[in-house]
């Protein structure tokens, strides 16, 4: 099967055909093969057609999952992207000074936002070592450090958006605060446009994207426990609206207690109300919104901490495994064995914080739209 | 019964049910435009015989539905694509002209399985490609993106 072969891949293959085959290569291996020859780097470099394509096959295929570290050094108040592996390079370096947080990955882009005072948020293909900061909205927050930003899809008119939640002020007739909602259009001019209908409740940080829609907890800080139907709050990009999604009855309405994870494609939600083990939720059909408890995760923390202060579930790494953040640890929980393994411990030297994880899956999405 | 002309002359006879599986000749059938025989100018009997095998095949085995059955076509595809390069190359470019999706996807992807797994000079060698890279400009591509290659 594998002869030496008669030039058959660079003359008479026409280009359609070689991006037919290069859309269900996953996309580490694309990056490799870049430096085969110059039509193949033109190509998974430059191709306008071979980005979408590529996504539409990675989601049916299982990709093998990329783990992101981000880190902030103290001193240098810097940010960085890095895989963790032996690699000292980072993949991404933040131009601004300051911490950020992860907003929302979607199509291999990730959705930043800068804590504090100071408004910013960043959209990055890290694989791309692409980078764009967004233009700034005029609607100001009275409390900026809870702006919310998500980056989402709208897959009837193939535009990337993002969405921007804020505290526009106090309000002591009603609930005491008052939201604002925007959304920006990748590609425009640089307006942010305002929606009339805003979210019931403010909105914990790290969103969801599945199914073209953006899913977020309600931030415990603001709600109170009889008001509240659902803790999950959702935008859906094409209609540009917020809903509430249904989920199982907890023993808890407290939201503190849960995380919101991207499974593969499907809401997860993760359970830290019980103690003793932690449970991870699958909203299985997110028509009939039925959720399934997919995974029973046995984890002890250490004595006195609350499971939810010192575990976090990152994502799925690979056939039923679950990537966990002990502290620095990570840690690999297998569905099919029950058992928990070590891989590596996170140190990045003195004067770095412990470091952010993400399970990332790359994509060719460029930001120069 | 409709009769497939190749490119060297080979006729095959197939039954109408697996000549819709080629789109392309589906459409040419619903415009009127095909007569009794319908030439493949683009493909030799060899790869239209490979092509039919491979239509025939699903047809036959779209009736069934349960797990079993599915495993054994899956089975059958990857022998089915246990040709040398050249022929698996003019596979896909008849798929692609004859518009059989399936095929054409099964084709493309075991071309990106073998691509998978392999080093940049082994996909060189395998597929004849000629590297127009200097060394400085390889290497430099290969920095960009160190943590691909690890």
């Amino acid at each position: 099967m594998e002869e030496h072969g008669e030039g058959t891949m660079s003359e008479s293959i026409p280009t359609e055909l070689i991006l037919e085959i290069f859309a269900k290569i996953p996309t580490k291996w694309l990056f490799q093969i870049r430096c085969i020859c110059k039509r193949w780097y033109n190509l998974i470099n430059n191709d306008p057609c071979l980005p979408t394509m590529h996504l539409a096959q990675s989601t049916t295929s299982e990709e093998e999952a990329l783990i992101l570290t981000h880190w902030f050094h103290v001193k240098h108040r810097k940010s960085t992207l890095k895989f963790i592996t032996e690699s000292p390079n980072p993949i991404l370096e933040f131009p601004n000074v300051g911490r950020y947080d992860l907003e929302n990955s979607c199509h291999g882009l990730l959705c930043f936002a800068k804590c504090g005072k100071e408004e910013e948020a960043i959209l990055s293909n890290p694989l791309k070592h692409e980078l764009h900061i967004l233009p700034r909205s005029t609607a100001l927050s009275r409390w900026p450090q809870f702006t919310r930003y998500g980056l989402g899809f709208d897959s009837s008119s193939k535009i990337y958006k993002i969405v921007r939640i804020f505290f526009r002020d106090f309000d002591w007739t009603n609930r005491g605060y008052q939201l604002g909602a925007e959304v920006y259009t990748m590609g425009s001019v640089g307006q942010w446009r305002d929606i009339v209908r805003v979210p019931h409740y403010p909105l914990y940080r790290r969103g969801v994207y599945t199914n073209g829609i953006l899913h977020w907890l309600v931030n415990y800080e603001f709600t109170h426990d009889d008001d509240l139907k659902s803790m999950v709050v959702s935008f859906d990009f094409k209609k540009e609206e917020f809903n509430s999604i249904p989920h199982p009855e907890f023993s808890s309405k407290n939201s503190n207690w849960f995380e919101l994870v991207d499974l593969r494609r499907y809401l997860g939600m993760v359970d830290f109300s019980l103690g003793t083990h932690i449970e991870i939720w699958k909203l299985k059909d997110y028509e009939k919104k039925e959720w399934v408890r997919e995974y029973k995760i046995d984890i002890h923390p250490l004595d006195g901490m609350p499971i939810n202060q010192c575990i976090e579930v990152v994502g799925v790494i690979g056939e039923d495994e679950i990537l966990l953040k002990h502290f620095d640890m990570l840690v690999v929980y297998s569905s099919k064995t029950g058992g928990l393994r070590s891989i590596q411990t996170l140190s990045g030297g003195l004067d770095m914080d412990a470091p952010q994880v993400y399970v990332h899956k790359g994509s060719l999405v460029s930001l120069s739209l | 019964m409709i009769t497939f002309k190749s490119y060297d002359g080979e006729t095959f006879d197939i039954d109408e049910t697996v000549a819709v599986e080629l789109k392309t000749i589906k459409h040419m059938m619903e415009d009127g435009c095909a007569g009794n025989e319908i030439p493949v100018p683009n493909v030799t009997g060899k790869i239209l015989a490979k092509v039919i095998e491979y239509c025939k095949k699903h047809v036959e085995s779209g009736k069934a539905e349960d797990q079993a059955a599915s495993d054994d076509l899956k089975a059958w595809d990857a022998d089915f694509v246990k040709v040398d390069q050249a022929t698996l190359f003019d596979i896909i470019l008849a798929a692609n002209y004859l518009d059989i999706k399936s095929l054409l996807d099964l084709t493309c992807q075991t071309v990106a399985d073998m691509i998978k797994g392999k080093t940049p000079e082994e996909i060189r060698r395998t597929f004849g490609i000629t590297n127009d890279f200097t060394p400085e400009e390889e290497e430099g591509i290969r920095r960009e993106n160190q943590w691909a290659f690890e």
